[in-house]
């Protein structure tokens, strides 16, 4: 111990000696997942759409720290029923001088669906979408199918991207009359901008480094580093050991055992944020019998909501947090987090009561309890297998025959789709910031047509909560839609459909002297990254 | 069999290596004996024993306090149970907390949900939420903050009655699971010398079949056995394991097929080189002359003369097995979590590395070297003996 102390305080002085020129303008930034691709519209998921934020501006910004939704490329809006009128703001400028167009817009959304070999598009996103018609230049009105009351959280998600032509598209369903979609491989490249944003790419190599400068022409508040270099570095040991050395400035996705090490290192900071993903288990509540439960002669007895009560109150979720999470994340009760719209205060905590736990399941005519097999995935979320482990142990506790199976996400959410699991971890977020589609991810009847209940693979379903939830997605006022979703988890909460555990929280570590600030959605955001005063 | 081993202790490691190797497989038929806890047994450890170093004793939890309290203007008093929890103003900004558990000193105390910029004389502020404890608090406990009062302050007081110490130690520590290491690594050595002795032993009935089969067909028998090794051997064994694994999925069954699948090749090879040799034997032809069943020569007559070499090669590789299974396991599709073999006990300490838990991954993987080297350096002097270019 002493020798590793002394060890890195030598190479922290070592790396400072030598790297002090470059920090002064350039910011180096540790990241556990690379983006797969520049395009912004190529892959819906977490690494992609935070590079997006940083480099190709969407018509508006959604702020989950503060919930509100803030200008981009459009300098306002209103609304009236289902058509919503956006102005663009005439200083953001593409990398030729051009300023930003309706045709920009519109080709932007048309792509969404037409990008080529996409392993996951945005296109649920734009799915309420019926026809965009642009007013001149610099304005267009976007008309949706029916009342969309989260049309901005969903648009905040799309990068605009420069139209090789000046004419707009007829916006339809399908590709807009239109045959050239900008190859992914031209964005990667080089060849291509993504959009207009605080900083561009300049150099992206995959599995080593994305190097970022900062726009000059940017409409907004101009970054403060003149170079950003995110390094992709995947494995947790190493990630730190970057940090510690000095290699790195900031690095994203601080794994709990290390936290109490920065913390005591008084050239380090951590820098966190609650997030809004809940890790959950679901409970399959259709199979009969249950693929990995025995010993209940056929029966599944997770249709048994005193069952599901049970493991529920056998869980004991302030220890979970603060023992294997390390107190980084937050003990839940239901679905939506605390400060997310949406949320429901009312619901008390589902206490820790071993004792009622062995007395439900009694009642329930298992009194012995029953064998279960229950399933985690090995490398998706923040500690899984020792979480999904610590709960195998609390239900063992109260009498249930239970063991623990772990696969590497490849297979995991393969074969939960295929529904091989009796009760699984998974974990969900807020995607758009506010919980509706957190909601009709998790709680609505599964529906795959139609995009509905596509985490819920335990396959809950009650009417009364789909009803609450398609009032909620034609309702515009916001507090009648909030009283809405909070019935909603009021009936998921009685009726114990899911075991929620506890919502993640985001942590960052970066040295003292960086001012870094934290994401709810988890992106870096790095245009507001500054010198620390 | 005295003289055997009187020449086998002619080296002095080796009966000291033999030694161990006995001690280990006493421990593997022992274990449900000799470990002071079933680390199988899931409701037999609990998550309040996490991490705790070596030598630490279990403690039984005193009772906890929990008040939320609601202070106007810095007063406030709450009854928890039969503790109360007071909040007096002191000065401006500067505040003491009491908790009056009917006189019971206290073991740690937590405050959680004050401001940001609020303080606690003494206590250690969680890194990421906002929670400060106070172990073995001296009452009141001073909470600052900043130089004016809050006209309203929430938070919530957790005060924890000191914990007895009950008979159980932990010798070697525990794991994140509050698991006794000790208890995990005996019933780990358990799992490895029962993997690596059946699956050394099953690739050698496997193995050697195969091969006395080639030697003794010959022609396309031959070629199509021997091809079939040299393209298994052209596989790195580890990709052989992991592929086996991910096809037929977890457990000790399938893991002895990966070890079959991977170590037959080494057996065929020399049974059917050194039956080769025996079958120019002139007691084989005589054997043939008497009309014997082909498998009562092979059996009978020809595996009794390749034996020494295969034994030989059996000890090795059952220290092989035991690598694999452990670097598969470690690699995390060998065995089910919940019985961890010592490969996955190093894997979960290996995560702990950076915490300076180092007693998770430490002891496993010491004993894991032990055992590997010692059944090697056996299996080194076995041949040593049964080659006789090497006999004085």
């Amino acid at each position: 111990m002493k020798m590793s102390g002394a060890a890195s305080v030598a190479i922290i002085s070592a790396c400072a000696f030598f790297g002090t020129s470059a920090t002064a303008q350039e910011l180096r930034v540790g990241i556990a997942a690379e983006p797969v691709a520049i395009d912004p519209h190529f892959f819906r998921t977490g690494p992609n759409m935070s590079l997006r934020e940083n480099i190709s501006d969407a018509l508006v910004y959604n702020n989950q720290t503060t919930g509100t939704i803030e200008p981009r490329l459009a300098s306002s809006w209103e609304v009236d029923g289902t058509e919503w009128r956006f102005d663009l703001n005439p200083d953001a400028v593409f990398a030729d001088g051009k300023a930003v167009s309706a045709a920009d817009v519109i080709f932007s959304l048309c792509r969404v669906r037409n990008v080529p070999d996409s392993p996951g598009t945005f296109m649920s996103f734009i799915e309420t979408i019926e026809a965009i018609r642009p007013e001149g230049e610099r304005s267009l009105v976007i008309s949706t199918k029916g009342p969309d009351p989260v049309l901005l959280e969903s648009l905040s998600t799309i990068g605009i991207v420069q139209a090789p032509s000046d004419e707009p598209l007829e916006y339809d369903e399908a590709d807009c009359g239109n045959s050239d979609w900008l190859s992914t491989q031209a964005f990667n490249n080089g060849s291509i901008e993504a959009g207009i944003g605080p900083y561009r790419v300049t150099s992206y190599r995959r599995g080593i480094d994305t190097v970022l400068e900062r726009n000059d022409n940017y409409y907004g508040e101009a970054p403060h580093y003149q170079r950003v270099v995110l390094q992709a570095i995947p494995e947790n040991g190493a990630r730190i050991a970057a940090l510690l050395s000095g290699g790195v400035d900031v690095i994203d996705a601080v794994p709990v055992n290390a936290i109490d090490q920065i913390y005591d290192n008084e050239n380090l900071q951590l820098v966190s944020a609650p997030a809004s993903r809940l890790i959950f288990f679901a409970f399959d509540q259709e199979g009969e019998p249950s693929p990995k439960i025995t010993g209940t002669d056929g029966k599944n007895p997770l249709k048994d909501v005193r069952v599901r009560k049970a493991l529920n109150l056998a869980v004991n979720r302030a220890q979970l947090v603060s023992t294997t999470m390390d107190g980084i994340a937050e003990e839940a009760s239901s679905i939506v987090m605390a400060n997310i719209f949406g949320a429901n205060p009312d619901l008390p905590r589902i206490p820790f009561d071993p004792a009622q736990a062995r007395e439900l399941l009694a009642e329930a005519g298992y009194e012995d309890g029953f064998t279960m097999t229950i399933s985690a995935p090995s490398d998706r979320y923040r500690n899984d297998t020792e979480v999904a482990q610590s709960v195998t142990q609390m239900l063992a506790a109260v009498g249930i025959d239970v063991s623990l199976e772990t696969y590497p996400q490849s297979v995991y959410f393969d074969r939960a789709n295929r529904f091989e699991y009796s009760m699984y971890l998974g974990g969900a977020g807020a995607d758009t910031g506010e919980g509706l589609s957190q909601l009709l991810n998790l709680v609505h009847t599964r529906d795959p047509e139609r995009g509905l209940g596509g985490a819920n693979r335990g396959r809950y379903s009650s009417e009364k909560v789909d009803g609450l939830l398609q009032e909620a997605l034609v309702t515009l006022d916001p507090e009648a839609r909030r009283a809405l979703l909070q019935e909603a988890q009021a009936v998921v909460y009685e009726d114990h459909g899911y075991m929620p555990l506890y919502h993640e929280v985001a942590v960052w570590a970066a040295r003292a002297d960086v001012h870094f600030e934290p994401n709810a959605g988890q992106y870096n955001i790095l245009y507001t990254a500054r010198p620390a005063e | 069999m005295t003289g055997f081993l009187r020449e086998f202790a002619e080296s002095r490691i080796a009966a000291f290596c033999l030694v161990l190797t006995l001690l280990f497989a006493g421990c593997a038929v022992l274990a449900p004996v000799i470990s002071p806890m079933n680390p199988y047994n899931l409701s037999a450890f609990s998550l309040d024993d996490a991490r705790l170093p070596p030598g630490s004793i279990r403690m039984e939890r005193g009772g906890t306090f929990t008040a939320t309290l609601s202070a106007q203007e810095g007063v406030a008093e709450q009854e928890a149970g039969e503790a109360v929890i007071r909040l007096v103003e002191e000065a401006p900004g500067r505040m003491s907390l009491t908790v009056d558990a009917g006189g019971a000193e206290l073991e740690a105390v937590r405050i959680q949900g004050l401001p940001r910029d609020a303080s606690v004389e003494g206590a250690r502020r969680h890194p990421i939420r906002s929670e400060w404890t106070v172990t073995n608090p001296s009452q009141p406990i001073v909470i600052e903050t900043g130089s004016m009062t809050p006209a309203v302050l929430n938070f919530t007081v957790e005060a924890d009655l000191p914990a007895t110490a009950t008979g159980t130690a932990f010798a070697l520590g525990t794991d994140s699971y509050g698991r006794d290491m000790l208890s995990a690594i005996i019933y780990g050595i358990r799992i490895s010398f029962i993997v690596g002795a059946i699956g050394a032993l099953g690739s050698m009935i496997v193995g050697s079949s195969l091969g006395l089969a080639a030697a003794w067909f010959g022609g396309k028998v031959d070629a199509v056995i021997m091809r079939m090794a040299d393209f298994q051997l052209s596989i790195p064994s580890l990709m052989v394991g992991l592929l086996t694994l991910t096809i037929l999925g977890k457990g000790v069954d399938k893991i002895l097929i990966a070890i079959i699948l991977i170590q037959w090749t080494v057996f065929a090879r020399t049974a059917r080189s050194v039956a080769l040799a025996e079958l120019r034997s002139d007691y084989v032809d005589a054997a043939r002359g008497l009309r014997l069943s082909p498998v009562r020569i092979n059996l009978r007559h020809i595996l009794p003369n390749c034996l020494p070499p295969l034994l030989v090669i059996l000890t090795i590789n059952i220290a092989s097995a035991i690598t694999l299974e452990a670097s598969l396991s470690f690699l995390g599709v060998g065995l089910p979590l919940t019985q961890p073999s010592l490969g996955m006990l190093i894997a979960s300490g290996y995560e702990y590395m950076f915490s300076n838990l180092y007693w998770i991954a430490i002891f496993p993987g010491v004993v894991l070297m032990l055992m590997v080297v010692s059944i090697n350096v056996v299996g080194d002097r076995l041949r040593d003996m049964f080659n006789p270019q090497l006999k004085r």
